[in-house]
């Protein structure tokens, strides 16, 4: 298992692989405008605001995924490290898989 | 034929839940926090799980499908777009996503398959959309086959507000307003201000709001929020700090309303009262503009709300007023857990293509939300024998006269009887219940029962038949979900305070405004209750019993629990509630209990502590 | 949030709390639990006359019965009544019991039932339990505690029963007279032990190699363990209405022949010899299966049995168990 200071120095790795490059690229809505009409969108991501499924069968299937889903969003740019986000995403998935413990299988709670 | 059983679940952010159908009809649904006692538990509900699969009374290998109620991944797009908008300045916020996002929320599978053995059949989970699971949530258990659906909330992965149009089966997604814009974000960021915790003490502002004037709100449209004529709106972000600093507010929030946030638990001022006011007036204008729009958008003659936002029952009275829509149903667990149910829906109609039941327009599928766990005489008498705790045991009937009696008497009640309910409101389920008719009523149950704050009205639950003798409304309402104003016929008139500092709300609190004033807010208003005898009987019978003995056929109803305690789930929570407060009389279902027959009480939970405030 | 599954008894010391139907979590993901009308694990609600057409066995046992960690339906009782035909099985199991308290429960609930057969599981450990005259539980604030049991004894030329009324309240080891905290059973032997061995995941070696005997009360024929035991089923079969029939269910040493079974099974087959009770050994059968096989008929942690081994344990109880209902 990875320590803490790896696992960050990973993020930073992504962070920089796909933000750093992409700053100033992407907008969110936040300008306000008095001339228009309407704020209202169109819903986005229509392929997921209703339901769809994550693949993370396998390290490969994830990244395969990521890859996948930034392309339908039509901003592959931020797909640039999918493996390494699958493989993290892997890594840190263990890090939350608690150690089973002893149990007393014959002691009862009585009250 | 084989049954298709739903398991919803809602996690990791606050309040998380599980909820489960069975062809389409709720079978359970239960927040973790009532099992876990940690209030708003954000943790994989694990006993919430547990209770619904024991409701339901399956193997988890006979779960058709697992609904999780969010999209992780889409929520990691959002916070990597928000951190290339942001800059370098966004790593820490992006560095902490990661990890949840992908160290915790996409695995839920693996915790699924760890907690109960089985994703079920499909064996894959299904991902719904945040929206999508509160539109359902909102929609399918509505009385209605057709409705316009709105979705209020601070932010699921991207949206913050959808318009959606139900009709039959299918929801269809219209238009939405997206992140970092949001209604409840705004209404958060003066909940933080205003010194109460972000995603819990939203309430309590709201509350606070009718002691103030609303002052504020020209700065609030001049400053922090464009509103368009059709209800959508864009932030000043320079006014917040969501985007890159993880805080809600930022410097320029702070000097605009002049000054530092009120630290929690310090005097509410002036300041705060009228803050609060400014706010709520935004707010339901800002609702009542939606509406307008999605009922043009929809055409529909009924409307069903869910998200955060659609707990401000303020709001929702006067949406209600509006008459832009003919029915208006809410969901009662409007909140991130009802997207527990909401997911179930989605799986249930748009991957399954179940067919949804006819509605009525006026009773809906949600069951009183009493979808929690019950206990029964067996259990609940073995428990205090176990114990040795001296109680009653006595005919129902004579149960709901000696409570009735007792409460015409002065006393408090623990109420507890059926289902736990699914939802923020205790409903007659789990219920402190006292007569509303005495005036030191409301400030004795906050002081010695709640031990919270004073200024909070506490809330009338009414036969439904008799709703409008004291309430100006004429309406279903029995989420405690919309708030009326008291009859003219049963106020009375106050007098303006002399020499009162502006600061100070105790005399204004202590003013007796109505025939019932515990339950009378400084405005006049209630936040009112119907009990149904279909959906409740054990808590109708009773009202119906203290109306027989008073002629009053309102009690005050308020949530069995203490401040920043979960409400009560199990007998000996009740027991421990009851033990710790000045509640006078417990009623487990037939099992009475009085304070004064009980041994002492031994508390080695330091309780007052262990609770977080809002 | 547990519901609270038993309420107390003061003959028995505690029973399971009529009509419930729950789930319990559990390492496997969790099982339903439902008592009956008169609040035993059982499927069937029970009722004094027999059913014209049935034949209806009762079983009597511990958790092995009752069916910790698997739900109702999967229990070896609920699997048999699948396949004797015409047959309903009334399961009287009670976690936690031991011999002792399975015969106050016969006495109690049992005796009056019309039946054909009566079988008294024994899950092999129970030996110790009946020595006991108290065991640890955890309550409700998961804090382990200890209650009082029933249990019998020879005293005074006698066989007498002691502790009853069971007191309903818990004590605490400080409360015990000394020569009594000797007498709380701690749910195994070598206690620390065992709990170092299994935090290192050296458990199974080291039973290997230390030819590890979790059940040295029946080494021979005059212990006073195995002596109790043995009034207790000569009492039982003296006062029962049917044939009563012996299972003892092996510890999973013995199914995974880690443990040597040879001095349980010596006991027990003297109750056939002396004292003419059948005694149906499934342990033979139950080592006919592979050891990845046999590796999956407890849980990972929990040594209950899982749904197959309960399923192997009522397939080799089954050959003998219907010819016995067939006579």
């Amino acid at each position: 298992m990875s320590s803490t200071n790896d696992i960050d120095n990973k993020i930073k790795d992504i962070f920089d692989g796909i933000v750093t490059p992409n700053i100033g690229s992407h907008n969110l809505n936040t300008q306000l405008d008095a001339a228009a009409e309407s704020y209202y969108e169109q819903p986005k991501s229509p392929a997921h605001v209703y339901y769809s499924f994550i693949d993370t069968s396998s390290q490969e299937s994830f990244a395969k995924y990521i890859e996948s889903f930034w392309n339908e969003e039509g901003t592959p740019q931020f797909a640039a490290k999918a493996n390494e986000l699958s493989a993290l995403a892997f890594e840190l998935s263990k890090d939350h898989e608690s150690q089973s413990e002893e149990l007393s299988p014959f002691v009862y709670t009585m009250y | 034929m084989a049954h298709r059983y739903i398991l919803g679940i809602s996690a990791y952010y606050h309040d998380s839940a599980a909820a489960i159908i069975m062809d389409g009809e709720i079978i359970a649904a239960a927040q973790e926090e009532r099992f876990s006692r940690v209030k708003h538990d954000p943790r994989f509900p694990v006993n919430a799980i547990n209770y619904c699969l024991e409701e339901a009374f399956i193997e988890a290998s006979d779960i058709d499908a697992v609904v999780f109620y969010d999209h992780p991944f889409l929520t990691f797009d959002r916070i990597t777009k928000n951190c290339a908008f942001a800059g370098e300045s966004s790593y820490p916020v992006f560095n902490s996503a990661i990890k949840s996002m992908m160290g915790i929320k996409i695995w839920v599978e693996k915790h699924v398959c760890k907690t109960i053995g089985s994703a079920g059949k499909l064996g894959k989970i299904i991902f719904a959309g945040h929206h999508m699971s509160h539109a359902a949530s909102s929609y399918y258990p509505s009385p209605y086959n057709n409705a316009a659906i709105l979705s209020l909330d601070g932010v699921g992965e991207w949206s913050t507000t959808t318009i959606a149009k139900g009709d039959g089966n299918k929801i269809e997604l219209l238009q939405e307003i997206n992140y970092p814009n949001s209604l409840g974000l705004l209404y958060s960021a003066f909940t933080y201000y205003c010194g109460f915790k972000v995603n819990s003490g939203e309430y309590k502002l709201m509350g606070l709001a009718p002691y103030g004037n609303p002052t504020y709100v020209k700065e609030i449209y001049d400053h922090l929020i464009d509103v368009k004529d059709d209800g959508s709106y864009r932030l000043n972000m320079e006014y917040f700090g969501y985007l890159d600093t993880g805080k809600t507010t930022s410097a320029k929030f702070h000097e605009l309303f002049g000054g530092d946030p009120r630290q929690p638990e310090s005097a509410i001022t002036r300041k705060e009262m009228d803050l609060a006011a400014s706010i709520q007036v935004v707010t339901e204008e800002i609702v009542i503009k939606i509406a307008r729009h999605a009922q043009k958008l929809t055409g529909s003659e009924n409307l069903c709300l869910s998200g955060g936002v659609a707990l401000n029952c303020v709001a929702n009275g006067k949406l209600l007023k509006e008459n832009i829509f003919k029915n208006i149903w809410i969901q009662p667990a409007a909140g991130d857990a009802g997207g527990a149910l909401g997911a179930c829906y989605v799986a249930e109609y748009m991957h399954f293509g179940g067919t949804k039941k006819t509605g009525d327009n006026k009773n809906d599928f949600q069951m009183g939300s009493y979808l929690g766990p019950k206990f029964s005489e067996q259990e609940i008498e073995a428990y205090l024998d176990r114990n040795r705790y001296p109680y009653h045991k006595m005919e129902y009937t004579e149960k709901n006269k000696t409570l009735a009696r007792e409460m015409d008497n002065g006393k408090i009640v623990g109420f507890f009887a059926g289902r736990m309910e699914f939802g923020p409101r205790s409903l007659g389920g789990r219920s402190i219940i006292g007569d509303p008719r005495n005036p030191g009523m409301q400030s004795k149950m906050n002081l010695k029962i709640k031990y919270r704050e004073s200024f909070r009205p506490f809330a009338p639950a009414v036969l439904r038949e008799d709703v409008n003798k004291y309430f100006d409304l004429d309406t279903d309402s029995p989420y405690m979900l919309l708030v009326a104003p008291v009859q003219h016929s049963i106020r009375k008139p106050v007098e303006p305070l002399a020499g009162a500092s502006v600061d100070d709300m105790i005399p204004v609190i202590n003013q007796i405004r109505s025939d019932l004033p515990s339950i009378t807010h400084v405005d006049f208003s209630a936040r009112i209750q119907t009990v149904h005898t279909e959906t409740n009987k054990a808590f109708y019978d009773l009202l119906a019993e203290f109306k027989a003995q008073t002629g009053c056929s309102v009690v005050i109803n308020t949530s069995f629990n203490v401040r920043g305690e979960p409400i009560v789930c199990s007998p000996k929570d009740a027991y421990l509630c009851f033990m710790r407060t000045d509640i006078d009389v417990l009623a487990l279902e037939n099992y009475l209990l009085f304070k004064e027959e009980q041994p002492n009480f031994d508390d080695k939970e330091n309780w007052q502590t262990k609770y977080e405030l809002d | 949030m547990n519901r609270q599954l038993f309420e107390y008894h003061p003959t028995i010391g505690y029973k399971f709390i009529k009509s419930l139907k729950t789930r319990v979590a559990h390492e496997a993901g969790g099982y339903l639990l439902r008592t009956n009308n008169w609040g035993f694990r059982c499927e069937n609600d029970f009722q004094i006359g027999k059913i014209p057409g049935k034949k209806r066995i009762l079983f009597f046992g511990d958790s092995f019965t009752a069916g910790d960690g698997v739900s109702n339906k999967f229990r070896y009782t609920d699997v048999l009544e699948t396949m004797l035909p015409d047959t309903e099985i009334y399961n009287f199991g009670l976690s936690g019991s031991g011999t002792d308290q399975q015969f106050l429960m016969y006495q109690e609930y049992g005796k009056d039932i019309e039946c054909d057969v009566i079988v008294l599981s024994v899950l092999v450990e129970n030996i110790r339990r009946i020595k006991s005259h108290y065991r640890y539980y955890y309550n409700d604030k998961n804090e382990k505690v200890i209650y009082a049991k029933p249990y019998y004894d020879f005293k005074d030329g006698a066989f007498q029963l002691f502790n009853t009324p069971v007191p309903s309240q818990p004590l605490t080891m400080e409360e015990l007279p000394k020569e009594e905290q000797e007498k709380v059973d701690t749910g195994g032997r070598f206690g620390f032990a065992r709990s170092v061995v299994n935090a290192l995941g050296l458990k199974e070696i080291t039973q290997k190699i230390t030819k590890y005997q979790p059940v040295p009360e029946y080494n021979e024929s005059n212990t006073p363990e195995w002596q109790v035991m043995r009034e207790i089923i000569k009492q039982w079969k003296g006062m029962a209405q049917a044939k009563l029939i012996v299972i003892p269910l092996p510890l999973y040493q013995f199914v995974e022949e880690t443990s040597d079974a040879s001095n349980y099974q010596s006991r027990f087959a003297e109750l056939t010899t002396e004292l003419d009770i059948p005694v149906i050994d499934p342990l033979p059968e139950m080592r006919k299966y592979t050891m990845d096989e046999r590796r999956n008929f407890r849980h990972k942690t929990d040594v209950h049995p899982t749904a197959e081994g309960h399923k192997a344990m009522a397939e080799a109880i089954y050959p003998e168990l219907s010819k016995i209902l067939e006579q």
